[in-house]
């Protein structure tokens, strides 16, 4: 349960409107001003450094822990210097855009056109990105097979080495890269590290000088902070407790969990600042809050606090949402900010390494019950019986969190990849379903997806005349895949190049291996892990249109080539063609449903797009890597295809998740849904995959209900599946949250890989996750 | 071939026959209610007897039948007189018109089961078979239970096991558990509404356990049928005194009203309220007091 406090803390996030806020944008500008004709990665450090000196800070009512990024929870940084035009496109529309609207006030509406985006106008990294990108590549994505992401905001998708911050403290982490350093006077990269840092540790002391003001009930004597004084003795001592910590933590190793959690969310804000991206994620807090725990609790500080402590924790996790573009919000909605929080797992040694901590972790999901952090829980063969039926418990409640990953493949899929097998084994997650290590691999996880179906849909339409078989059909639809694959590439790796050349992150990358050690930011191949992560999508939906062709086409002859083309082409308007496709939907095997003919067709390309992108190298001295999942993608990926054999139509969305089958037509039972998805070459996902699954809440209820979901997982972790995650909501509620989104402002659901609140998705992602098939006793 | 007429149950199966195949009307796999564990349900089409709240009633006759879903017929072709079109069923494109009921042959049957061998041994689980009456198929049953015995899969049959039964030890041996029904306990009103004769199935449930097998009873309680105080408290003594110590108390439920639609069947029961656990309260405070183990809906 929450406490009073953090009761409070939870509802002052949801109390107002999210703004869009122009503080850390106008400070970036301030900073630049002044630092003309320096290196790039000198003068991100400076603007960074600039705006931890100057931007609002925060001290809250009754809260324990501080560090906000905005002056109000929730609001919506907007990076000028990664891209200035979508947000002047969008400055109007932000307030009733579909998805993940903000309120912007007409003065920084003003701001912005008037001083923000000349500033920025042709001088910013998407500017750098169009400017090197080839004409091929261009032309390409106007195919919409693929889209370059992360062109106009930062890159994310990594986890610091945020126990190695804890362990040493900051003092020690300065003094080393002041020395490397010194030992390097023309590397720059060393210098702004250590000017991050620096800038760091002064940002640390600005908040206990606002909570030694507040304790001594004084208004803050920082100009730029805003706080409670104490209204009482017993807040005055909670403040001063505070000040003390953040006076420690400042410079000095961690002694016990709260100086452990401080520190860590000091971290992710800090790091939030530099970046402002997407998922920058909190790796295996079970194993790294151990001994901080374990010291906490041995000098006598009760459950009752240790838990509200950890709920402040989750809380702050809450309190920072990502503002996206319109299309990218529909790609990613729901704010999926990807404080991806891991339990878990082996330990070095490939023993299981799950503790106390784990469960707990877990359970705090009960008390606060919101969308971040994004939970997920490792499992393998020698998980405990006591994790996984916590991890079911809290299934059981409806969120989508915990999601579940499995060792027994992805530990085997990054050593395939040449990472070490220690490395491997202490993979975390990031975003959503990404697999990275944690302070060791900048992996641009999310990088690119790639649309397979509209590969089928290019390559049926460029061949009136047929093929002589249907095995010509699939290797043409493979060429497809390989000319667009190489074509990605290229644009991937411009933009790699776009990062590294205007948007290093030096803080970021002294906390991640081996970047001090070469003396290079992450952005110019620091990392000693550097892969680069591309997702192919339409598994499902491939497998299927191919296997009605296969049986329809070139087999029956139920129909001729030109027949299905032009169907497809009037979109099954003409006389006669609902009844062809009703057959289609109904009368063909489709995957998921455990049928050997079709989950291998799917196989096939799955496996061939991922062998194919291996090939390449990116710029950073890695490989390209596969990963499969949507996230919310596999709505606008589905506008961009056509009507298709399996029975879609034009426009419609593909299957969700990655490797799920197409919504409502697996009718076998989520067991051979999951034997679908089994025989895919799951190793080969090392960026990982998605597997969404829905139960309706009367198939876990009780203890046997949980007993059967614990064997389920277990299951899922025989079969060699990478990743699953469960919507346990009965379609009822959902349909009365789309009628009265007033009654259900608390419902969590989970969208793909990370969860949301419900009333805040678009209609056509609400409607999608309603319809995904759930499963129900039989 | 199955025919019933009053309360006169005439039964012709084909004797001396070892086929190893059945008409199956479905394979239900992730069923989680049958037995323990996440099992596959291999339902058997024929029943001799007539329970007015079944909820299979599609497994009524042992023909294969034509099941209609009016709500996903998309008119394609024309119906005379508001009846059924010609178009047959495994032509028909939304799938409004199915055939009920293949043959299926033992070891199709049990490589369809084995895929999901993970799911059964993780969860205790495994293969049952129900109907129907699946004791109507007896040589197919013990064959096909004697195969996924083979395979490594667990088994269970759901059954009335008011028939005389052939060959008790090979059934007993090929079967893991029985799930037997308690219903109407009056065996002169047993008789006349369901034709289940409960005095077989005692006699039945004493030769299966004398052999070693398990049984475990199930009690579906039917207002107006089963529920009355006289009817449950001879049930639960019943139980008790046949040394059954598990009992599943089934409350009457309506998910089986669209199968009667779509084969068009009369429904007794179409406006009888569902009974939700609660109403079974009172029940299962009585099994518990005889001693017996409860487990409302069954596992």
């Amino acid at each position: 349960m929450l406490t009073q406090r953090t009761r409070r803390i939870k509802d002052s996030l949801f109390a107002n409107p999210r703004q869009i806020s122009l503080e850390r944008a106008l400070l970036y500008r301030e900073s630049y001003l002044e630092t003309e004709g320096e290196s790039p990665v000198m003068r991100r450090a400076k603007a960074f450094a600039h705006v931890l000196e100057r931007h609002q800070i925060v001290l809250d009512g009754d809260d324990l822990l501080v560090g906000n990024r905005t002056s109000e929870p929730r609001a919506g940084v907007v990076s000028p210097e990664m891209s200035p035009y979508w947000i002047l496109d969008e400055l109007d529309e932000f307030p009733v855009r579909p998805q993940d609207t903000f309120e912007v006030s007409e003065e920084d509406k003003r701001t912005y056109r008037e001083v923000l985006y000349p500033f920025w106008k042709g001088r910013s990294l998407n500017d750098w990105y169009t400017a090197h990108r080839p004409d091929e590549v261009a032309a390409a994505e106007k195919d919409r097979v693929f889209a370059v992401a992360q062109t106009d905001k930062g890159q994310g998708h990594i986890i610091a080495d945020i126990p190695e911050v804890l362990s040493r403290g900051l003092g020690d982490v300065l003094a080393e890269v002041e020395a490397l350093s010194a030992a390097a006077p023309e590397n720059d990269f060393l210098r702004a590290g250590a000017l991050c840092v620096r800038a760091l540790i002064g940002y640390v002391c600005r908040y206990q000088r606002v909570a030694e003001d507040a304790a001594a009930g004084r208004e803050p004597s920082d100009p730029n902070a805003r706080a409670v004084p104490a209204a009482g003795p017993e807040r005055a001592a909670e403040l001063r407790r505070m000040a003390e910590v953040l006076a420690h933590v400042a410079t000095e190793p961690c002694r016990d969990l709260y100086d452990a959690l401080q520190m860590t969310w000091l971290l992710c804000v800090a790091l939030q600042h530099e970046s402002n991206a997407s998922s920058i994620s909190l790796g295996r807090m079970d194993q790294y809050l151990l001994p901080y725990y374990r010291a906490s609790v041995a000098a006598g500080m009760s459950e009752a606090d240790v838990r509200e402590l950890l709920q402040c924790f989750y809380l702050k996790t809450n309190t920072i949402v990502f503002v996206r573009s319109t299309d990218s919000a529909r790609f990613f909605a729901g704010f999926p900010t990807g404080y991806n929080l891991v339990v878990g797992g082996v330990d070095a040694e490939g023993n299981d390494a799950s503790n106390e901590l784990s469960e707990l972790l877990l359970d705090l999901q009960r008390d606060t019950r919101l969308p971040q952090p994004n939970l997920s829980v490792r499992v393998h063969a020698g998980s405990p019986e006591p994790l996984l039926h916590k991890a079911a418990e809290i299934v059981r409640l409806g969120d989508g969190l915990p999601q579940c990953f499995n060792d027994e493949v992805n530990v085997e899929s990054f050593v395939r990849r040449g990472v070490s097998l220690a490395d491997a084994r202490d993979y975390a997650v990031v975003g959503c379903v990404e697999l990275s290590i944690p302070g060791r691999m900048y992996g641009l996880h999310d990088i690119c997806m790639f649309n397979m179906m509209r590969c089928l849909e290019l390559t049926m339409r460029a061949h009136p005349e047929g093929f002589a078989s249907f095995e010509d059909l699939e290797d043409e639809v493979e060429r497809t895949i390989d000319h667009y694959v190489a074509l990605m590439v290229r644009g991937c790796n411009v933009c790699d190049e776009a990062h590294r050349e205007t948007s290093p992150t030096p803080l970021l990358s002294v906390l991640v291996h081996d970047a001090l050690e070469r003396g290079a930011d992450i952005t110019a191949g620091g990392a000693r892990y550097n892969p680069s992560g591309v997702q192919g999508v339409g598994t499902a939906n491939l497998a299927d249109s191919l296997y009605v062709v296969k049986k329809a086409v070139f087999e029956e002859g139920a129909l001729s080539w030109s027949q299905l083309l032009e169907m497809l082409g009037r979109d099954w308007q003409g006389e006669g063609d609902e009844a062809w496709r009703q057959r289609f939907v109904n009368r063909y095997a489709k995957y998921g449903n455990d049928v050997d003919e079709v989950d291998r067709i799917g196989r096939r390309f799955l496996e061939h797009y991922g062998e194919d992108v291996a090939k390449y190298e990116n710029v950073r001295g890695g490989h390209f890597q596969p990963g499969s999942y949507t996230v919310s993608a596999h709505i606008p990926l589905g506008a961009a295809v056509g009507a298709t054999p399996d029975g879609r139509h034009a426009g419609e969305q593909l299957a969700d998740g990655g490797l799920s089958p197409m919504v409502g037509r697996d009718k076998n039972g989520p067991t051979a849904s999951l034997l679908s998805v089994s025989k895919l070459r799951n190793v080969l996902d090392t960026n990982g995959s998605l597997l969404n699954v829905k139960f309706s809440p009367s198939t876990l209820e009780g203890e046997a209900g949980l007993a059967r979901l614990v064997a389920y997982l277990r299951s899922f972790c025989r079969l060699g599946i990478q990743h699953i995650q469960f919507n346990v909501v009965d379609r009822a509620t959902l349909l009365d949250a789309q009628a009265h989104p007033e009654r259900h402002r608390d419902l969590v659901v989970r969208v793909a890989g990370y969860s949301a609140m419900f009333v805040e998705l678009a209609r056509a992602i609400q409607d999608d996750i309603i319809n995904r098939t759930e499963h129900e006793l039989g | 071939m199955t025919t019933c007429s009053g309360q006169t149950v005439n039964l012709t199966i084909s004797s001396g026959q070892t086929v190893k195949s059945a008409t199956v009307t479905n394979v239900q796999r992730f069923s989680l209610h049958d037995g323990g564990g996440i099992r596959t349900v291999v339902f058997l089409k024929g029943c001799p007897f007539r329970c007015p709240w079944c909820c299979n009633p599609e497994n009524l006759s042992s023909e294969p039948e034509v099941s209609f879903k009016e709500r996903l017929c998309m008119h394609c072709s024309p119906r005379p007189g508001g009846g059924l079109c010609a178009t047959p069923p495994e032509e028909c494109p939304t799938g409004a018109k199915e055939l009920l009921g293949r043959r299926r042959s033992v070891s199709d049957l049990v490589e369809e089961a084995a895929r999901d061998r993970a799911f059964f041994e993780e969860s205790g689980g495994g293969v049952t078979v129900s109907g129907g009456e699946c004791l109507l198929h007896q040589d197919f049953l013990r064959a096909l239970l004697e195969a996924c015995h083979a395979e490594g899969l667990g088994t269970a049959v759901e059954t009335t096991l008011a028939l005389p039964l052939e060959d008790v030890g090979g059934l007993v041996r090929a079967c893991d558990v029985f799930l037997v029904d308690f219903k109407i306990a009056d065996r002169a009103r047993s008789l006349e509404v369901t034709g289940i004769d409960p005095d077989l199935r005692d006699a039945n449930v004493r030769a299966v356990l004398a052999a070693g097998g398990r049984v475990v009873a199930r009690m579906p309680i039917i207002p107006g049928f089963t529920d009355d105080e006289v009817c449950v408290a001879a049930n639960v003594a019943r139980i008790v005194e046949l040394g059954i110590s598990r009992a599943d108390v089934l409350p009457f439920h309506q998910l089986g009203q669209g199968k009667y639609d779509s084969t068009s069947r009369e429904y007794a029961m179409r406006d009888v309220p569902q009974l939700t656990e609660k109403d079974v309260e009172g029940v299962v405070a009585r099994c518990e007091a005889a001693g017996l183990e409860v487990v409302v809906h069954g596992e």
